[in-house]
């Protein structure tokens, strides 16, 4: 059932579920589902209600001290289904090479293999209503290139969990699925090696501890890391952070204009858009990561932030008028441009982090800083995809491209983002190196275990939600298992 | 009727050095011969680099004049 916490809070008082999940996004509501479907009881809680609100949301504020970044209020969704309520579906998988040791890499990869993580891939399509695979390229017909390959992939409708789940939810007797319900501590035994329960606290300031043999953190990347870190009275450097790994290793898709084109061979470039993934030979005699180029002729420049309406009505007219002082003043493109993006891997970099500031928000949880840092090897990886994409258009005689002069030097200043949050509690056999162990257990806690992408040891090129739901089902598979 | 240039090997000759240049190509490392990496291009010489174009020397035969 559904219980707004705001108006209900004595349920919490005299129960013990055997599962207890914080974060009603698409890992919290996967992982639910998936325990009660084993007969288990679960309580969900989600800071949110059902609909979006400044009063929950606010508490996603932060600040940026590394690389810009946009607002981490901006990024993401804190109400029942998340993140999923306004995102685009994109789903696919992670490359085999993910998996395999590289030499750019500073910390290890994956304690897993490809197979380990897509063990409930076929579940996770039904959930994010897939079609039946493999993941296709969105052409017809093959890339005639020896070093690239089509980018595969499939799109979600997008499913939207909130309105897929909402009613799964209510009636599932064995689902309490609070809203209004913010986690705002993680109670924890002296020795910091087990948890005893989850406070939570309503809008009106009304708090109560939500009991569990288990409990699972499935915030979101940013979110999961700041719990444990605010959950310092217990130890001093948070809970889980004894090697200083919470919060480490923030990874995103670099979205970097490598240049333009121009089309040579038209009857190629009338089948659509393309998007190119380096071969295994490629990354591995570079050492580069991995990640894809896209190029799509005549794109039509997109807008997002502040002034997006209006920088869009001024592009109209001005593309078509002074399309030099239309790119100035909206800092976008103009159509017909034929620009070269790219999502492009970054390394797991412990520079690159989320860490705690002494501002607190509403529930007297302290806010968090993002120190987003890219490494060199990054850069590498963006100038070398380059050169090689700009080499096989013209090998293959389909389009010539220019490189941007800032990556042709590796100056680049600025880098978009896809707002894919990863990393800050990785997945790593050794605990020096992670924050959670192969089954997404955190280190020295017998009972505390993480869902998302924030377990990622490496982020690969691919769009995250798909891999971090079938991860998810992974995980609710072994708790189902333990209770 | 056979090229002037061609080497006067016998078949059998042929044959075993097919077989050594198999043996060379065969990489010692089994795992890694394992993963299908793919080819790796040989041909760099063949591009040029001018003001960020990435062409084909050919292109400069074409349209340099």
């Amino acid at each position: 059932m559904i219980i707004d916490f705001n108006s209900e809070t004595q349920r919490l008082d005299d129960r013990v579920y055997d599962v207890a999940i914080a974060g009603g996004g698409p890992a919290g509501i996967s992982i639910a589902l998936a325990l009660a479907a084993a007969g288990r009881s679960v309580a969900l809680i989600e800071g949110g209600g059902l609909d979006f609100s400044e009063a929950s949301q606010a508490s996603y504020r932060g600040s940026l001290s590394g690389a810009a970044y946009g607002p981490l209020d901006g990024t993401r969704l804190r109400y029942l289904g998340g993140t999923s309520n306004h995102w685009t579906g994109r789903c696919g998988a992670f490359d085999p090479i993910d998996f395999a040791p590289r030499r750019n890499r500073i910390l290890p990869g994956w304690p897993i293999g490809r197979d380990e993580v897509y063990r409930f891939a076929t579940q996770a399509r039904t959930i994010l209503d897939l079609p039946r695979p493999p993941f296709r390229a969105a052409r017809p017909t093959p890339l005639p290139s020896r070093y690239f390959r089509l980018t595969e992939f499939a799109m979600s409708p997008p499913t939207r969990f909130l309105g897929k789940y909402r009613e799964r939810l209510r009636a599932d007797r064995r689902i309490d699925c609070y809203i209004n319900a913010n986690l705002v501590r993680i109670g924890a035994n002296q020795s910091g090696g087990h948890v005893d329960g989850y406070d939570v606290r309503n809008y009106r300031g009304i708090r109560r501890r939500l009991r569990a043999r288990r409990y699972v953190l499935a915030l979101g990347a940013i979110e999961n890391a700041r719990m444990l870190l605010n959950a310092d009275d217990v130890m001093p450097t948070g809970l889980g952070n004894g090697s200083g790994m919470v919060g480490r290793c923030f990874m995103e898709h670099l979205d970097v204009n490598l240049g333009s084109f121009v089309t040579t061979d038209e009857r190629f470039w009338r089948a659509g858009p393309v998007g190119f993934n380096p071969s295994v030979a490629l990354m591995r005699q570079h050492g580069i990561s991995n990640g894809i180029v896209s190029l799509t002729p005549s794109i039509k420049p997109r807008y997002y932030g502040r002034a997006a309406f209006l920088r869009e009505w001024i592009s109209g007219p001005g593309c078509r008028i002074n399309p030099d002082w239309t790119r100035k003043i909206t800092g976008s493109y103009c159509p017909g441009d034929n620009i070269v993006t790219s999502m492009i891997e970054q390394i797991a970099n412990p520079e690159s982090r989320v860490r705690l500031t002494g501002e607190r928000d509403a529930f007297g949880l302290r806010r968090i800083d993002l120190h987003w840092s890219i490494h060199r090897n990054d850069i590498a990886t963006i100038e070398i995809l380059a050169r090689e994409v700009a080499k096989d258009l013209a090998r293959m005689d389909i389009a010539r491209m220019k490189i941007a002069p800032e990556v042709l030097g590796r100056r680049i200043s600025s880098f978009g983002v896809q707002s894919h949050h990863m990393g800050t509690t990785r997945m790593s056999a050794d605990p020096r190196f992670g924050v959670v162990d192969a089954r997404q257990k955190v280190h020295g806690i017998d009972n505390l275990y993480v869902a998302g992408s924030s377990v990622y040891p490496t982020g690969g090129a691919i769009n995250p939600t798909f891999t971090l739901v079938a991860m998810s089902l992974r995980l609710a598979d072994h708790l189902a298992a333990l209770s | 009727m056979p090229n002037d240039d061609s080497p006067s090997l016998s078949v059998d000759r042929r044959l075993a050095l097919a077989g050594a240049m198999l043996m060379v190509a065969l990489p010692l490392d089994r795992s890694a011969a394992a993963e299908p990496v793919g080819a790796l291009p040989q041909d760099d010489a063949e591009f040029v680099t001018i003001d960020g174009w990435v062409l084909r020397r050919d292109d400069l035969v074409r349209h340099g004049g």
